[in-house]
């Protein structure tokens, strides 16, 4: 599903060049659940958005379900993103102006999601993750694990077939990341593929493959 | 879609109270002022529009061309008129006026007024519609008046005018005939009393060389001027070829009757007109304070996304994309303007009675009576949200989503080149009114205190209404002396100021080609030492030489250079009659400095004297005037005593540029208010971006002043720029206005001192109270990492 060949990400300072990633290859099947793990600096969270297609490599292909994505626009990538990859980011990043209900629909009605369907679809997340009494509440209501709960929803409602998940229970104490670690290997018993990085051992041990990254070379598999 | 992007737009403008309120008043204020002046413009460019045949109307009016230049006057003579629609088909009908001031009595009420006398065809042509009266006789018999509805109510109250009787000047009765409607603002002459033109001008029906008359066509349907224009000099010549007295090319032109407001300023117009300069000057004030106000908005609102660039980036990660994102910052900036919509129509009703004092008109704002309105209005809201959004929607939707996630994005340097481009704009346009603010008062303040070759101050003007008070001068002049504060009278057919007439004249030694004009001020034998004037040569006329008057000049230095003379005196000169040049005055201004003085001639000749001027003694103006008073009701009784101050009169000849000194005295108020406005929000949002910064600095020990002064700096800078490119254009455009005065100020350099520190002062104000704000924060809140 997801084939890196040779990537490579630098940052350049003036004439300085900072490499963030070196030489990456990799491959991930559907239906994996996968950890990418490293000491903070490895390049970890550059990788994610490579990979979310939030980002591009500075040299290197990118084959994501065998389709050339390090040729795209920003147009075609944006679709592609859109349809088949969910965020989940460490500090929750939902949008404070917006109450949860709100907050989930949004990504629908980027997909342009009919009314009626939209409603159904959001009353079903609410339901699903048990935040059926939040959903007119503002996130800076919310407590740092129902936020986070919420943003899962968020990542899923558009039935995205990879999550890419960034340090999810990073700002979490332990129970309510337990939760969230426990919906992840839910969804994807399921079949949805999940990338996540994370410091945490117990957090990797949900997923079955780790890849260990150490000053932007992969070191470990 | 709509109503999430609705959502969120409300509740952020409720989260920022502070910016979204400078961003509405900023817009609202531009709007405003923009919708007053469409009003004003549009008004202007209504003149005489509002009758039925306006189309079809033309102004006949009269051109000389001698001594390679050619002159054009407002006047025309009383013939030409009725020949032209003699002589030509196209040419329906024609209406003459002439215009004369009168005693106007009914009972116990009398009022000097100015009354007008027509052709009985002024209603087929013009729309003055009567309440009463039938417009087909009312100006059909002689000595019939037609009264507006303003004097119905003046001098008759409640009661029917029509068929009463009321006199005019000495006892000549004329009957009410009708009543017309007040003439509209709109109008480029308006009148209060209407006459019969043959019943005041019968006399000059065959004078082709009076022309002191206005003369207004009705032509046909398909009528051209230019091909009319062709078959003028054969009309000219068959009426005044014979003419030969002086040779010079006669010819009378067609003004259409709808631009004669805005494009006519000669000699001899009815009424003061307009001109399409001061309607393009106004039109680029209106577009220039929006263009402040857009420009502030975009400055904010670019500002301000630095702090939405997380939501943006995010946006953008759950599937926006750039349209979808630069709609909604667009929806945003429709809702700023909207919101502006009602607010700005409240501050246009608020300052429209100020505007109206400014601007001399009634203006109003008639919703729905005005089918431009609601369109003007909807096209101001939808140009001013679309021109302040679109740039920095697109600015927006360009960011990174990565960077804006990571919180790596600051106001980035792209973002601040912009900014500050945008400030100095405003402060550039808001310098650039303040300069000629100045400029304009400056000009003003010269006018009236330059010297102006004859003394001003302590006079009294009576004007002569009346055979009997001619009739009566030596006396009056006589008694008026008796009282020690009376300290000169002076009898003259003008005062200075007021317009003089233009004559043919002959001189000794002049050329059979040459057909010169020359100013004629027609004085008595105290004019000169009434008024202060100096005599440079010769002497003044003289009770001791009967021949002074009536046959003796009085040059000034200005027509004894054109004529050529080295030594003046005892040459012959000819206007009315030949006379010897016995004296030579020093130039003094008797018209407004906006004109270079002329040649001008002084001359007796008492049947043309119209003013008594009184020059009365620094101390006690009233027991003066009460003096005065008593005399003339004394020896004219049943003649109004009318008076006015020649110093006041002579500032009234300024009164345009008094109203344009305070219009743009408002109008740089109003764009720096807008400029600081914008200034303050941005002040707020750099120093809430370098909070951190500033506590940083304060641990390592930075004084509060220190921080003050770092922050103000950078504006300082921009202020200083602003002026630099403000200067040569204010100079250039002032330069241009002070074209219209013959006599102006220098330009010079304390204007532009004066401007800038100005214009620093404010900005530094604006500054520096987010400055000290932020100076007095305490750094640990500022530092503790969240």
């Amino acid at each position: 599903m997801i084939r890196l060949v040779d990537i490579t990400k630098y940052y350049s300072t003036g004439y300085v060049k900072t490499f963030a990633l070196r030489n990456i290859d990799f491959e991930v099947e559907e239906g994996e659940f996968v950890t990418i793990m490293g000491p903070s600096g490895a390049g970890k969270s550059t990788l994610l958005y490579i990979l979310g297609m939030l980002d591009a490599p500075s040299s290197g292909e990118y084959y994501f379900y065998d389709k050339k994505v390090h040729i795209l626009t920003e147009k075609q990538l944006t679709e592609l993103h859109k349809n088949h990859i969910g965020f989940v980011f460490q500090s929750y990043h939902l949008i404070d102006d917006l109450t949860v209900y709100e907050n989930l629909e949004t990504p629908l009605l980027y997909k342009k999601v009919k009314g009626s369907e939209r409603k159904g679809k959001v009353a079903d997340m609410l339901d699903r993750f048990r935040i059926v009494a939040k959903k007119d509440l503002f996130p800076n209501q919310l407590s740092g694990g129902q936020q986070q709960k919420v943003a899962v929803a968020r990542a899923v409602i558009t039935e995205p077939r990879l999550i890419l998940a960034d340090e999810p229970t990073g700002n979490l104490n332990t129970k309510e990341g337990e939760e969230i670690m426990e919906l992840f290997k839910e969804l994807n018993e399921h079949g949805t593929t999940i990338l996540q990085v994370t410091h945490s051992e117990k957090n990797a041990s949900y997923s079955r493959r780790i890849i260990n990254l150490l000053d932007g070379w992969v070191v470990d598999e | 879609m709509f109503r999430n992007y609705l959502k969120i737009a409300l509740r952020n403008i409720r989260k920022h109270k502070g910016y979204s309120f400078i961003n509405i008043a900023g817009l609202a204020i531009g709007i405003a002022a923009c919708l007053l002046l469409f009003l004003w413009v549009r008004d202007e460019l209504s003149y005489d529009r509002y009758h039925d045949k306006a189309d079809r109307i033309y102004r006949v009016i009269s051109q000389y061309e001698a001594e390679g230049k050619t002159r054009r006057f407002g006047w025309t003579s009383a013939p030409v008129g009725p020949a032209l629609v003699n002589e030509f088909p196209e040419i329906e009908k024609a209406v003459r006026f002439a215009r004369n001031g009168f005693v106007v009595s009914y009972q116990n009420k009398r009022f000097v007024e100015q009354v007008y006398f027509t052709d009985p065809e002024v209603f087929d042509v013009f729309s003055f519609p009567l309440v009463k009266g039938n417009p087909k006789n009312a100006l059909k018999e002689p000595y019939s008046i037609v009264i507006s509805e303003e004097m119905s109510r003046k001098y008759f109250g409640d009661e029917d005018p029509l068929g009463k009787i009321i006199t005019l000047g000495e006892q000549r009765d004329y009957r009410i005939t009708g009543i017309f409607k007040d003439i509209p603002q709109n109008s480029h002459f308006r009148f209060r009393f209407l006459g019969l033109f043959s019943d005041y001008a019968s006399s000059h029906f065959d004078q082709w060389g009076i022309s002191n008359y206005w003369t207004y066509i009705l032509v046909s349907e398909n009528f051209s001027p230019d091909e009319f224009e062709e078959k003028i000099p054969p009309f000219v010549e068959k009426h005044r070829g014979k003419d030969s007295r002086y040779v010079y090319k006669t010819s009378y032109p067609l003004q259409a009757l709808t631009r004669i407001h805005l494009y006519s300023n000669l000699r001899g117009e009815i009424g003061p007109n307009s001109s399409m300069g001061i309607i393009y000057i106004f039109s680029a004030i209106a577009v220039f304070i929006l263009l402040i106000a857009c420009l502030n908005y975009i400055n904010l609102s670019t500002a301000r996304y630095a702090i939405r660039a997380k939501e943006v980036g995010l946006r953008k990660v759950i599937g926006a994309t750039r349209p979808q994102l630069i709609k909604q910052f667009l929806g945003e900036t429709f809702l700023f303007s909207f919101i502006a919509l009602p607010l700005s129509v409240m501050l246009a009703e608020l300052f429209l009675p100020l505007f109206n004092s400014l601007s001399g008109k009634k203006l109003a704002v008639h919703y729905f009576d005005n089918i431009f309105l609601v369109p003007v209005l909807a096209f101001i809201i939808l140009f001013v949200g679309f021109a302040s959004g679109i740039f920095p929607a697109f600015f927006i939707s360009t960011l990174k989503p990565v960077s804006a996630l990571r919180g790596m994005f600051k106001a980035s340097s792209k973002g601040s080149a912009l900014r500050k481009t945008l400030i100095v704009g405003q402060f550039a346009i808001s310098i650039l009114f303040l300069v000629s603010t100045f400029i304009v008062f400056s000009q003003l303040n010269y006018m009236r205190n330059r010297n102006l070759g004859l003394d001003k101050e302590h006079v009294v003007t009576l004007p002569i209404y009346d055979k009997d008070v001619l009739g009566k001068l030596e006396t009056i002049k006589n008694e008026f002396l008796q009282s020690s504060s009376v300290l000169n009278v002076s009898v003259s057919n003008f005062f200075p100021g007021k317009a003089t007439m233009y004559q043919n004249y002959r001189y000794e030694g002049m050329s059979e080609s040459e057909n010169p004009m020359i100013r004629w001020l027609v004085v008595d034998h105290a004019f000169i030492e009434t008024f202060g004037i100096e005599l440079v040569a010769g002497r003044n006329f003289s009770k001791r030489f009967p021949s002074d008057i009536d046959h003796a000049y009085i040059l000034n230095e200005s027509a004894v250079k054109e004529i050529g003379w080295e030594s003046p005196v005892g040459k012959e000169l000819e206007i009315m009659n030949k006379g010897p040049v016995i004296g030579v005055v020093k130039d003094f201004h008797f018209r407004p400095l906006h004109q270079k003085i002329e040649p001008a001639a002084l001359y007796i000749y008492p049947k043309l004297f119209q003013y008594i001027s009184v020059r009365i003694s620094p101390t006690d103006f009233s027991r003066s005037l009460d003096f005065l008073k008593a005399k003339w009701q004394a020896l004219v009784p049943g003649q109004t005593f009318q008076y006015s101050f020649l110093d006041e009169d002579f500032d009234n000849l300024y009164k345009a540029e008094m109203r344009l000194g305070k219009i743009f005295t408002v109008v740089t108020f109003l764009a720096i208010f807008i400029a600081c406005l914008g200034l303050f929000g941005l002040a707020a949002f750099e120093a809430l971006q370098r909070t951190k910064e500033m506590g940083i600095r304060k641990v390592l020990g930075a004084s509060a002043a220190g921080i003050v002064l770092l922050l103000s700096k950078e504006f300082t800078k921009w202020v200083l720029l602003a002026n630099i490119i403000a200067w040569p254009v204010a100079y250039y455009a002032m330069n241009r206005w002070l074209q219209n005065f013959a006599y102006r100020i220098n330009i010079g350099p304390l204007i532009f001192i004066q401007s800038a520190v100005l214009a620093l002062l404010v900005a530094l104000l604006t500054v520096s109270y987010q400055a000290m704000k932020v100076s007095l924060a305490n750094p640990v809140d500022t530092l503790r990492y969240e």
